[in-house]
């Protein structure tokens, strides 16, 4: 029996071609079409984060046509080589055996397209129990279709996660100023590195971070790494003194990752085909092992803080990220956070100064396109604004989102006109 | 060195280009050191006691076989076992042992003072200690000719891929294959990479994603859950600890036939068993057949009426309970299978003696055959639960220093019979796991013919595992359960 039938083979090339000229011809009809139908739907399953439904059908459309055309070129790579191990009479036994590993690798390479695309990472997103690296990768493409004025980009840990709503953002300013939140959980200076450099930004985006001691001298590297970690990192993580600060085992995971996309993307197809509750039941473990009682946790956290070797590390990463965004013409707040009372208070208050003074080295050095905000300003926290030692509530999240569209709006930095300077000559509002 | 781990597969492609390019004295050689190489990378210090073990069983046996005095190769044979016995009861059950004297003395109001030593627990040690005493064992008892050179007895015993957790092979099996020379064709090794394929797949999607879940449910201030949790967990460890072990025993059969060596099964399909009898001749059955031979026939097996039968069966599966682990759910999960073993072998004895004096009305064939299948079906069904109680007390001898064995077994025991007013939602993920383990043992002996597969069946089977292993599989270096014993 042949794998691939020589017929079958004819119709899906008629069929990708036929494909290929509708789309050519009549891409924005079919589109708008499909968007009246499903407007609601895609604002519904968004949650507000698709800015132009007719932009975004579009768009899959041109993935779905790319894909099957990857899927198709793929098959008759698959039949030739088939072809020529049939031919060969020493491989006969082992026909099934090399068969099953070229399938492989040629399902990886499709993965591999179907990686960039947000219709593949559709298949994962899952709004109740939010799968991080499948929002990342939908929310990373969908940057290039944004038809805003302007964009802003959120990277940082999950504490910029937490303190800016981009939802709440672009209700309120969406049409002059786009923000897209590409986040990690866990990230840190070198991790933000690798991240952006894979991002599509372009000139006049605005990046913004909001940062505090635990990004600079908290430990736990690695879990970014094991997604994101490439060839191309190598000299950097070298040159920037970072080998040491990470698990040989994250970083061998994000090499392996980089060349087996089944492998790279595997936590999102496992949380997918197992269950969020299963492939998450350890992290779900951690958390439940820690003190309910913030005081006594930021007790045993608050002396973790330390300013070693890692933070000159993380400065000189947090530098040549500035740098690297400072080349493409982006504009970069990073905005001086907070943690929790508790954990303020017991932690080495020479962090903090340590901190602020190598933020106003970056923005002195930045060529006006940095920005420090000092989040306090906007916004003293109290205890009760938290959820935990280092994230903001709901409420707080929102109070402080407004308050950083106020300072958007007022720094004319949300209008497509403003330059980098425009904000540098702002004065920043104070909190109430 | 862990055969999941990336520094094995560098170790194996570096064994295996040597082994494809030399000659059979010279293979030994070379598997011999890889062997010891592959020990001592978890602590070079055993890899002493490993050598000493083999060269002292060696001795035993040419002694053995060079004394023509009875009484004189029984001393020898009693020397051995002693030796070996010594050496895995100081390893394994010393401090089990000191505690349990030190607590018993204490309940009846004496103090004993006995030092707890900080012992590790050499990798593997029960199972290359089996396989050296079964060899002189074979020697004393003549089935078996002593080996001549050490360096073929070596690579018995200390061959990688069954070093540090079986299967425990025979030395009729696994001499001759040492002594001869080895040529694999490619069927073996077509065979052998499928072996090795399959064996990390049930390693790391079904024993290590169920991993997790049965950690949590054994964990402290869990248990009793009052929404199946209970069996969820037990379900998962069934088949966590099937991935785990069987998955080891692929990978090593695996191994083997790619270097031309032919290994005994290690697992049929246990869960589909219908009683413990048949469990037992379908899970770990190079330990159930070493424990057969060397143990329950010797002590008279069932050949001195029912009572005697009963009391080996017991026995047997007592040691073989404490064979796992110095521990009283280990023990407890002998008891429980040799009370399975006993109480079936009851069962079958009065059904056999009734349906010889009754006649029953036989019904119709077609509703005959649905039956009997029912029935297959239910009393598979059951004996899977029963072992599944099993699987609770041997897991609660796994749990962490501290945690109390009994609460954990009682606040189990507690759930498992009350009916569930709701199901968690680890049971889409236990189902479909444990299904593919069913799937496994239901084609077990497929499994073992890979390369005489239609080829379309077997590149769907390769694609679809090598898939599997890399997007649902646990990479974060676990070991292997069977590692502890």
């Amino acid at each position: 029996m042949r794998f691939f039938p020589k017929r079958l083979e004819v119709a899906a090339i008629v069929l990708v071609a036929v494909s290929w000229v509708s789309v050519a011809v009549a891409d924005s009809v079919i589109s708008r079409m499909v968007a009246l139908r499903f407007h609601g739907f895609l604002a519904r399953a968004s949650g507000g984060k698709i800015e132009d439904s007719v932009r975004f059908i579009q768009g899959r459309l041109r993935e779905l046509l790319i894909l099957m055309t990857v899927a198709l070129a793929l098959w008759m790579v698959g039949t030739r080589i088939d072809r020529m191990l049939r031919r060969r009479d020493g491989w006969q036994r082992a026909r099934g055996l090399v068969m099953g590993l070229v399938v492989f690798i040629l399902f990886n390479v499709f993965i591999a397209f179907s990686g960039t695309t947000v219709l593949f990472w559709s298949a994962f997103f899952n709004k109740a129990q939010v799968d991080n690296f499948a929002q990342y990768q939908i929310k990373r493409v969908l940057l290039t279709e944004v038809g805003a004025p302007r964009r802003a980009i959120l990277i940082g840990n999950s504490q910029t996660n937490r303190s800016i709503n981009e939802v709440l953002m672009n209700e309120r300013i969406g049409k002059r100023l786009w923000t897209t939140e590409l986040t990690q959980p866990g990230a840190h200076s070198f991790d933000l590195l690798t991240l952006a450099r894979d991002m599509p930004l372009a000139k006049g985006d605005i990046v913004i971070c909001y940062l505090s001691e635990v990004f600079f001298f908290g430990s736990g590297r690695g879990g970014v790494a094991s997604d994101f970690f490439g060839l191309r990192e190598i000299p950097d993580l070298v040159q920037l003194g970072g080998w040491d600060w990470y698990a040989p085992a994250s970083l061998r995971s994000g090499l392996i990752g980089q060349v087996l996309p089944v492998y790279h993307y595997r936590n999102s197809i496992s949380q997918k085909a197992l269950g969020w509750q299963l492939v998450n039941v350890g992290q779900a473990r951690f958390d439940a092992s820690l003190e309910q009682d913030l005081e006594s946790q930021a007790e045993r956290r608050a002396p973790e803080l330390k300013a070693g070797k890692n933070y000159e590390f993380e400065k000189a990463a947090f530098t040549r990220l500035v740098r690297e965004l400072t080349a493409r013409g982006c504009v970069t707040v990073l905005i001086a956070g907070h943690m929790h009372p508790a954990m303020q208070r017991r932690m080495d208050p020479g962090l903090r100064k340590s901190m602020r003074g190598f933020l106003d080295h970056l923005q002195a050095s930045g060529g006006g396109s940095v920005t420090i905000v000092d989040g306090a300003r906007f916004f003293e926290p109290a205890a009760g604004d938290f959820m935990d030692l280092v994230h903001f509530n709901d409420d707080s999240q929102r109070r402080f989102t407004c308050k950083l569209v106020d300072f958007l709006l007022s720094s004319r930095l949300a209008s497509s006109a403003s330059s980098p300077e425009d904000l540098n000559r702002h004065q920043i509002p104070n909190a109430p | 060195m862990v055969f999941n781990s990336l520094v094995f597969l560098i170790f194996l492609a570096v064994v295996l280009s040597l082994y494809y390019r030399l000659k059979h004295r010279s293979q030994n050689i070379m598997l011999v050191i890889a062997s010891y190489v592959f020990y001592g990378w978890w602590d070079w210090r055993f890899v002493g006691l490993l050598l000493f073990t083999t060269l002292f069983d060696y001795w035993c046996a040419m002694r053995l076989e060079a004394e023509s005095e009875p009484a004189r190769k029984k001393w020898f044979l009693a020397f051995s076992m002693a030796m070996n016995l010594c050496v895995i009861g100081f390893f394994k059950y010393y401090n089990f042992f000191a505690g349990s004297f030190e607590q018993a003395m204490q309940s009846i109001g004496m103090k004993a003072d006995l030092p707890t030593l900080h012992i590790l627990l050499p990798v593997g040690i029960s199972f290359y200690t089996f396989l050296s005493m079964s060899y002189t064992i074979d020697v004393y008892r003549g089935h078996l000719q002593a080996v001549r050179k050490p360096l073929d007895f070596m690579l018995y015993v200390s061959f990688f891929p069954h070093l540090v957790a079986g299967p425990i092979i025979r030395a009729k099996d696994l001499l001759p294959q040492c002594r001869n020379p080895r040529v694999p064709n490619q069927d073996q090794i077509i065979n052998g990479i499928w072996l090795c394929l399959l064996g990390y797949f049930k390693k790391v999607v079904i024993a290590d994603r169920l991993s997790p879940l049965v950690d949590w449910g054994f964990s402290s201030g869990h248990a009793p859950f009052h929404d199946g949790t209970s069996w969820l967990v037990l379900y998962a460890f069934a088949f966590q600890i099937y991935g785990d072990f069987s998955g080891y025993s692929d990978i090593a059969r695996g191994l083997a036939r790619l270097m031309g060596f032919e290994f005994v099964h290690n697992f049929k399909a246990p869960y589909l068993s219908r009683n413990p009898a048949e469990f037992w001749r379908n899970w770990h059955i190079s330990l159930s057949v070493w424990l057969r031979d060397y143990l329950y026939i010797p002590l008279g097996g069932n050949r001195h009426g029912t009572l005697s039968t009963f009391r080996n069966l017991m026995v047997t599966m007592i040691l073989g309970g404490l064979w796992h682990g110095a521990g009283l759910a280990y023990l407890a999960w002998g008891l429980f299978h040799g009370i399975l073993l006993v109480v079936h072998r009851a069962w079958t004895s009065l059904w056999r003696s009734e349906g010889a004096n009754g006649v029953a009305a036989s019904p119709p064939v077609i509703s005959r055959k649905l039956l009997s299948h029912l029935k297959h079906a239910l009393v598979v069904i059951l004996f899977f639960h029963i072992t599944c109680v099993g699987w609770l007390l041997f897991r609660a001898g796994s749990c962490p220093a501290g945690f109390s064995q009994r609460g954990i077994i009682a606040s189990y025991l507690e759930t498992l019979w009350a009916i569930p007013t709701s199901w968690s939602g680890f049971m889409w993920p236990v189902l479909l796991l444990g299904s593919l383990a069913m799937l496994l043992q239901w084609k077990h002996a497929a499994m073992d013919s890979f390369a005489q597969w239609r080829t379309h069946r077997q590149t769907f089977a390769v694609a679809a595992v090598l898939t599997g292993i890399a997007s649902l599989g646990v990479f974060e270096g676990s070991s292997f359960i069977y590692f502890q014993f």
